[in-house]
């Protein structure tokens, strides 16, 4: 599995791409050329030049589009992205900035593109807050980043997002890595030593 | 950032080291391994997708290096130049630097929680995304860098020089912070408190 990060100026969130195969750099006939490779991209904030060349120049396509939850910040470069790639929609929400979704919910398992993804639902941050398991790599949206929770509204918000990353998250065996919504990327035994959140 | 295989140990969900089928716990030669992986990282201009853990590294030269995709967990630098080089998708988490020169070097989504560094020179670097989560820095300078959206939360920093340094959206909650310089730096745009970063 092959995973690319790309910075998103919309709301300075962090959109990944996700391809079972690596790029094919170098690569330079027409057939090469033509020989795209099937990914998904996680929270498009924004869907600029860069991105753009990023998927293109390795020669991905974009089949599928997983969003952790329904931000501006992480869904904004949906429209744009829409009209270049016949992508299918997965959230939490049914409809996201006016597309409809395939509704994901807690302990779905899913195979998108030969990238198996586990489902888990962190509500907290928002109610529609999911978190994706990708082999060793948890895309954690903003229930948990480097260091730190998800902003939430209230203290029973707060308490809820705590509860349910303890119960889901950090009960996970192993140091998987974290790569979240916004800010550096970071690993599950480094949230259990060092977030100021949680400690 | 490419995922490996993971060790052939049943049971064991750690990453296979490059060029084994063990991880580095269940690794028996591990002077061969680092012999190897020393190698590697000396004869190659540009380094992706390894799993180089636990790694040590004694007074070598590793400057104008272009690494991404690496796994250096539990590293140990000693005597190190980085001067020049650039990390992206790094993995330097539970590692030790001691006197090493990170100068002009440009990281970006680099990891680096619960390092430890010792008298080392990251001046005049882009170190962006930086994590610096509950690491032990001391004697050292950041001069002139700039740490976009780095986060130095539970970190303990002593005799640490963060002078003109752009300090936009960096995280320095919890941090214990012994004679740190921010002159010239716009710490106004960091984080100190966790009430204001939300």
């Amino acid at each position: 599995m092959n995973v690319e990060v790309h910075f998103s100026v919309m709301g300075f969130s962090n959109c990944f791409l996700v391809a079972a195969e690596s790029p094919q750099r170098g690569k330079t006939t027409e057939s090469e050329k033509r020989d795209t490779k099937e990914a998904l991209l996680i929270d498009p904030g924004i869907f600029d030049e860069s991105l753009l060349m990023l998927i293109e120049g390795n020669h991905y396509e974009i089949k599928h589009v997983l969003l952790t939850h329904n931000h501006q910040s992480h869904v904004h470069g949906l429209k744009t992205l829409k009209k270049i790639y016949a992508a299918s929609v997965y959230a939490r929400s049914p409809v996201v900035e006016g597309f409809r979704t395939n509704v994901l919910k807690d302990g779905d398992t899913i195979n998108l593109s030969n990238v198996c993804i586990t489902v888990i639902e962190v509500p907290g941050h928002s109610e529609d807050s999911l978190v994706f398991k990708m082999e060793n790599i948890l895309f954690t949206g903003d229930a948990i980043g480097a260091g730190r929770i998800g902003n939430t509204h209230d203290s029973t918000m707060r308490s809820l997002l705590i509860d349910t990353l303890e119960e889901k998250i950090l009960s996970i065996p192993g140091n998987l890595f974290i790569f979240p919504g916004h800010g550096p990327l970071s690993t599950l035994d480094a949230e259990r030593n060092f977030n100021a959140d949680l400690l | 950032m490419i995922l490996f295989p993971y060790c052939e140990v049943k049971g064991c969900d750690a990453f296979a080291l490059y060029g084994h089928t063990l991880c580095l716990r269940h690794m028996k030669d591990r002077d061969s391994y680092n012999k190897e992986a020393n190698h590697i990282l000396a004869s190659h201009s540009i380094i992706e997708n390894l799993n180089l853990s636990g790694l040590k590294i004694d007074s070598a030269s590793l400057a104008s290096k272009d690494v991404s995709g690496i796994l250096f967990s539990g590293m140990g630098a000693h005597h190190v130049s980085f001067q020049g080089s650039k990390f992206r998708l790094c993995f330097f988490e539970n590692s030790t630097f001691e006197v090493c020169d990170f100068r002009n070097s440009n990281m970006q989504y680099c990891v680096f929680s619960g390092s430890s560094f010792r008298s080392c020179d990251f001046s005049s670097s882009d170190i962006l995304h930086g994590n610096f989560n509950g690491t032990h820095i001391v004697q050292c300078s950041f001069q002139n860098s700039d740490l976009y959206f780095s986060h130095f939360i539970n970190a303990i920093m002593e005799e640490v020089s963060f002078v003109d340094c752009n300090l936009r959206k960096v995280n320095f909650v919890n941090s214990q912070r012994t004679a740190v310089n921010f002159k010239y730096s716009n710490f106004q745009d960091a984080y100190f408190t966790q009430e204001s970063t939300s």
